[in-house]
């Protein structure tokens, strides 16, 4: 489904990504994970056309979308969740809704209102006024309506409590089960553990080490190395 | 230390901007002395009109690339200037010094009038107000006929006479000298002000207010005196305007004026004041040249010029709003546009360093550089989420609560108290970013707040800095209730910030920074004048650099900093104010592990005069250098304690800890 | 009663003449609050739907229409240009951008003197038009009563479309966040040409309707220009609903005020928007951002 083959971006000019390659098959839940500062949110604003690759590929079903505006990659079939959620702050749910929703698109506002009924309670409230596991559904709807092939997610969980993070993974789970394509971007192990068929570390701006869902279980010890260098953190 | 003060002021300005703009000053000096025997006398008044304009224009460079405030309205004193030396004149007062003086004083008097709602506003909004100004002394031109002779203005203003005993201005070469030599006076005059240190405090006012605001800087004073400052400047070119016409009216001080004048100012680049002279000489000779082959079409050759000087001359523009002169002049020589002055910079970090750590500072930079983007929205999210977690964090607190009440006692009953925070409230809308908080920061203590993201933390930072309103509840600093103090007050009091972004003055050297923070905390007093005593401080300032190991980067720009730099360059601003209470907001976010051994050096060695409260997430951190740990979770008191009991305290675990798989990782 | 027969006739003219500054300043907010453009050349904009059509209007019924869509069109394709001349340096800023739309103001209003020579044209409205109506026993003119009417509509289908429709929600997500507009497939580029082009045409619709209330002249651009940014300054920056507000003050202080107060009128509007900033400021801190 996607290809990503010596990816190389950055900011102005300071290279964060150094060829960096990743192969996603369609239906399968593909984990990126890395410490703050790797270059997972770079990768996936690479990948969604937010910044502009310095080179290398991003090709989604034979057509390389590296370089496109991000409005043609999300068209060509990639949606964004992504990281804090930017949910448009003044518009309500329901034209978050009505703005998402692309024709043709398999998933539609009532059919992503029957998953996450939540958001049908909070349809006249404004995207400021969501908690943020509202918005993080929210988000994620947003990006389903659009009737992407690949749905990439951003730190799905940053800044949510337990029990809504849950939620939410409950949520990546259906659509996984489902047979959507999903990249998702973690800075621990243990959310992914469980979803992703497979695992990719990236470690400044490189990979580092690739493992199947059954290897990361059998011995966590490499990745958890690279997600805490140095002084361990807590949090 | 006085000599490396020294090479931090060259360091400064930039070398090569004042290289050319001593050439040109000087050149053109040279010329203008010579011109009344080189040109014909058509060409001298047109001359005189142009130096007239071009003190104008400085007023306008000054207080666009000086304090940032990009103004249209700058007409406006040099309406009132002009207006009073006509008036002056007809009633029997024809002395040109007394004239200038006048002139001056009516100037800044307006503008004395009309800070108060000038200053208040920054960005585009300034353009707007100050269009609205020079409008409503133009109309008042108008209509108030008794005094300014209304739209035919006055004209046949009686000639003066430089100086009492001299002789009439009635031949235009007099005139000619008369101006030149009170706009070189004027000119020079200001050249001084702007190079003295006082220029250094308008370099942080426009750069980085909250900075300044935060280490004591009553910012709004130094605009509000520059302001006043250039409404002398215009009045004086008002006056001069009257010597050479001797004739105004409302069309002199109109749109197009202004236009002109803005125009000069870009042209010039910003704050330069050689700049803005040359841009009107310009302006004033082009249109003069096409007014003959091309008659009435000013406003054409105006717009196209503009046009060009914008698409062509970034670092022109940006000098008015953005980084000054140096950062113009650094931009053109990149020749890209530079968006974020603090971005753009970054990328040419030159500093040697292996090629590993460099790579990891500038992912790390990258990554954060998204989230400040972020960083407002996210927060409402995370404010959002407060209500969320309100039940869960109650039924934690009912756990905890026996605990706290042992170890926390009645913080006005506690004579070690140096902060004593009660009922402590922030409210965005219906959410409760911070419910009714209680706390106490005994007399040097380290103190550290942890919790989950969005559980109130940097908001109490904030609140206890002055920087976020205090919704209910009071803050209390040695003894005294600081609740609704404005920020600089409370950097002077001994209350200083380290921000979660590192805040620095981008275009200013490393030692200028700390130097600027200590600047208010000092005992000297007259550094504004005196570069003498500011470089006595930047000796003593070069202490806190000592302290935070960045003394062999003193010399350069801290906008070229690596983002860890930057932090540690923060730290230091904050302990330049000698501070009783150091806040710091995640101060490890985004440092290699280098930087963050350093970090905690620094914090280690910390004099115990000085009381910390940390925010921080890095736990090992935090174990190292605090003795007192305090939980927050919705923007309540969740726990505290020693970091060994936290660690170990279940509740914690659940409620904060859990989130992140604890048991893969290793505490400590 | 009778301060009220002395003044009734000034405040609904301050209602009428209010209310065709909210349409310019409607343009004027929109641009800037979703474009990013602070559009010194809006009045330019409005001074050549003017001046257009006055030289359409012929008195009749045909000959107002004509101008109506005479401004529109010269409204629309002057914000298409400057959507054109701004697009290159969108990135520098808001700063950079005002510069660049005030150079095309002195252009322009080289351009209108060129095109349309010095003397301010008259404007005929249609016959049926121009007769006083009574309204509570007073005569107004009847042009400036249908005006308020069509401007009441026209603020209302406005509303409609930036709350009601997807093209509104696609706006106002614009001013969110461009970003994650784009992510969602929609150009914001394409957005911010379309809004441009929108806050031209209603600057010139506001031209082609206002020039019987203010005519063409030399200065009209930069007295609807200033008196539109006093509008956006009192309402509050980027925002359609203060703007309404602010615009019929403004409108009443320019035509009650004149009545009541004729040697202050010219200073209260200016009183007006210091009372209105240091309220504001005294709030919530410094007004704008520094860009």
């Amino acid at each position: 489904m996607l290809e990503i083959g010596e990816l190389t971006a950055g900011y102005q000019g300071g290279s964060v990504l150094h060829g960096v390659d990743l192969s996603i098959p369609e239906g399968t839940v593909h984990a990126l994970l890395g410490a703050n500062g790797a270059g997972k949110s770079t990768l996936i604003h690479a990948v969604a056309g937010l910044l502009k690759p310095s080179g290398g590929r991003v090709v989604l079903a034979d057509t390389d979308l590296a370089g496109r505006p991000a409005h043609r990659v999300s068209l060509a079939g990639i949606g964004l969740v992504p990281q804090g959620r930017r949910v448009f702050a003044s518009l309500t749910v329901a034209e978050h809704l009505k703005l998402a929703h692309r024709k043709h698109a398999a998933w539609t506002p009532a059919r992503v209102l029957e998953l996450l009924p939540r958001l049908g309670e909070r349809a006249g409230n404004r995207g400021s006024q969501l908690s943020g596991g509202e918005q993080q559904m929210l988000a994620i709807a947003r990006a389903l309506l659009g009737g992407p092939r690949l749905v990439l997610l951003d730190e799905p969980t940053e800044g949510l409590s337990p029990v809504i993070a849950e939620q939410i993974r409950q949520l990546i789970t259906t659509l996984a089960d489902e047979g959507l394509t999903i990249l998702i971007a973690a800075p621990q192990l243990g959310f992914v553990q469980g979803i992703a068929d497979h695992l990719t570390v990236l470690s400044t701006g490189r990979v580092t080490a690739r493992l199947t869902a059954a290897e990361a279980a059998a011995d966590p010890a490499p990745i958890l190395a690279a997600l805490a260098p140095g002084v361990a953190t807590v949090g | 230390m006085t000599t490396l003060a020294l090479r931090a002021r060259t360091a400064m300005h930039s070398p090569h901007a004042r290289l050319v703009g001593r050439i040109l000053a000087v050149a053109a000096i040279v010329w203008l002395f010579a011109a009344p025997y080189l040109v014909g006398l058509f060409t001298l008044i047109l001359l005189s009109q142009a130096l007239s304009l071009g003190v104008l224009a400085a007023s306008v460079a000054v207080l666009g690339g000086g304090a940032g405030l990009p103004s249209l309205g700058q007409v406006a004193p040099y309406a009132v200037g002009g207006y009073t030396a006509a008036i002056l004149a007809e009633h029997g007062m024809r002395i040109g010094v007394v004239h200038t003086l006048v002139a001056a004083a009516a100037g800044a008097l307006f503008n004395a009038l009309t800070a108060p709602i000038v200053v208040r506003t920054r960005g585009v909004t300034v353009l707007m107000i100050t269009l609205a100004v020079g409008e409503l002394v133009r109309t008042a031109a108008e209509k108030w006929k008794s005094v300014t002779g209304g739209t035919d203005g006055k004209s046949g203003v009686p000639a003066i006479r430089p100086f009492w005993g001299m002789g009439d201005l009635v031949d235009d070469v007099d005139t000619y000298w008369y101006v030149l030599i009170t706009t070189l006076v004027v000119i020079g005059l200001t050249a001084l002000v702007l190079r003295s240190p006082a220029a250094l405090l308008l370099d942080g006012a426009r750069e980085n207010e909250t900075r300044m605001r935060a280490t004591g800087h009553p910012v709004t004073r130094y605009l509000s005196i520059t302001y006043i400052g250039v409404g002398a400047l215009a009045g004086v070119a008002g006056a001069l305007l009257i010597s050479v016409q001797r004739y105004i009216s409302p069309s002199h001080i109109g749109f197009d004026t202004s236009s002109l004048v803005l125009l000069a100012v870009v042209i010039g680049g910003g704050a330069s004041l050689v700049g803005a002279m040359i841009g009107a000489g310009l302006i004033v000779f082009t249109r003069d040249w096409l007014s003959g082959p091309w008659p009435g079409h000013g406003p054409l050759l105006l717009g196209v010029l503009f046009l060009i000087a914008v698409y062509t001359l970034p670092g022109g523009l940006v000098g008015l709003t953005a980084g000054g002169p140096r950062a113009a002049w650094r931009a053109l020589g990149r020749a890209t546009p530079p968006g974020d002055t603090t971005d753009a910079t970054d990328v040419t970090d030159t500093t040697e360093k292996t090629d590993k750590v460099e790579k990891a500072e500038k992912a790390e930079k990258a990554e954060k550089a998204e989230k400040a983007e972020k960083a407002e929205k996210a927060e409402k999210a995370e404010e959002a989420e407060q209500a969320e977690k309100a039940e869960q964090a109650e039924k934690a607190e009912k756990v905890t609560k026996p605990a706290q009440a042992a170890s926390d006692p009645p913080a006005a009953a506690d004579p070690q108290a140096l902060l004593t925070i009660t009922g402590l409230t922030r409210r965005y809308g219906a959410l409760a970013a911070v419910d009714g908080l209680d706390l106490t920061v005994r007399q040097g203590a380290r103190h550290a707040l942890l919790g989950p993201n969005g559980a109130g933390k940097s908001t109490v930072l904030g609140m206890i800095a002055g920087a976020t309103p205090v919704t209910s509840g009071s803050i209390v600093f040695a003894g005294r209730d600081i609740t609704r103090l404005p920020p600089a007050r409370r950097s002077r009091i001994g209350i200083a910030r380290a921000f979660q972004q590192p805040a620095v003055v981008p275009s200013l050297s490393v030692l200028d920074n700390v130097t600027l923070a200590a600047w208010r905390h000092a005992e000297v007093t007259g550094t504004a004048w005196r570069p003498d005593r500011y470089r006595a401080l930047a000796g003593e300032a070069a202490t806190h650099l000592e302290t935070v190991g960045l003394t062999d980067r003193a010399d350069e720009i801290a906008g070229e900093l690596s983002h860890g730099s930057r932090r540690l360059l923060d730290i230091a601003m904050a302990l330049a104010g000698h501070p009783k209470l150091l806040l710091l907001d995640e101060p490890a976010a985004g440092l290699t592990d280098t930087d963050i051994e350093r970090l905690a050096a620094v914090l280690k060695a910390l004099p115990t005069e000085v009381t910390m409260v940390l925010v921080e997430h890095n736990f090992a951190l935090v174990r190292e250098v605090t003795d007192t740990v305090t939980v927050l979770a919705s923007g309540q008191l969740l726990a505290t304690g020693t970091p060994d009991e936290i660690a170990a305290d279940q509740a914690v675990r659940d409620t904060y800890l859990g989130a992140s798989e604890p048991e893969h990782q290793e505490v400590g | 009663m009778g301060w009220f027969d002395d003044n009734f006739i000034p405040a609904v003219d301050g209602v009428a003449y209010g209310l065709l500054l909210f349409v310019v300043a409607a343009g004027l907010t929109l641009a800037f609050g979703s474009g990013g453009v602070l559009n010194l050349a809006h009045g330019t904009l409005y001074a050549f739907a003017a001046y257009t059509a006055a030289a359409v209007a012929d008195g009749s019924w045909v000959g107002l229409a004509l101008a109506v869509l005479a401004g529109i069109g010269a409204g629309a394709a002057g914000g298409g240009a400057l959507a054109a001349l701004t697009a290159p340096i969108a990135g520098r800023g808001h700063m950079a951008q005002a510069m660049l739309t005030f150079g095309v103001a002195l252009v322009g209003s080289d351009l209108l003197t060129t095109t349309f020579g010095k003397n301010d044209p008259q404007v005929s409205v249609p016959g049926a038009l121009e007769k006083p109506v009574s309204i509570l026993g007073h005569n107004y003119p009847g042009y400036r009563l249908a005006f308020i009417v069509v401007a009441i509509v026209l603020g209302l289908g406005g509303w409609y479309v930036l709350a009601r429709t997807r093209i509104g929600a696609a706006v106002r997500a614009s001013v969110d966040d461009p970003e994650m507009l784009a992510a969602g497939g929609i150009s914001p580029a394409r957005v911010r040409t379309g809004v441009l082009v929108a806050a031209g045409a209603l600057a010139g619709l506001a031209g082609g309707l206002g020039a019987p209330i203010i005519g063409p002249s030399t200065s009209v651009a930069n007295t609807v220009l200033l008196q539109s940014l006093l509008v956006v300054v009192i309402g509050g920056l980027g925002s359609v609903g203060g703007a309404l507000l602010a615009a019929i003050l403004v409108g009443e202080v320019q035509t009650l005020g004149v009545t009541l107060m004729p040697d202050l009128a010219p200073y209260l509007l200016f009183a007006t928007m210091a009372v209105m900033l240091i309220a504001r400021t005294a709030r919530f801190g410094p007004t704008g951002s520094r860009v």
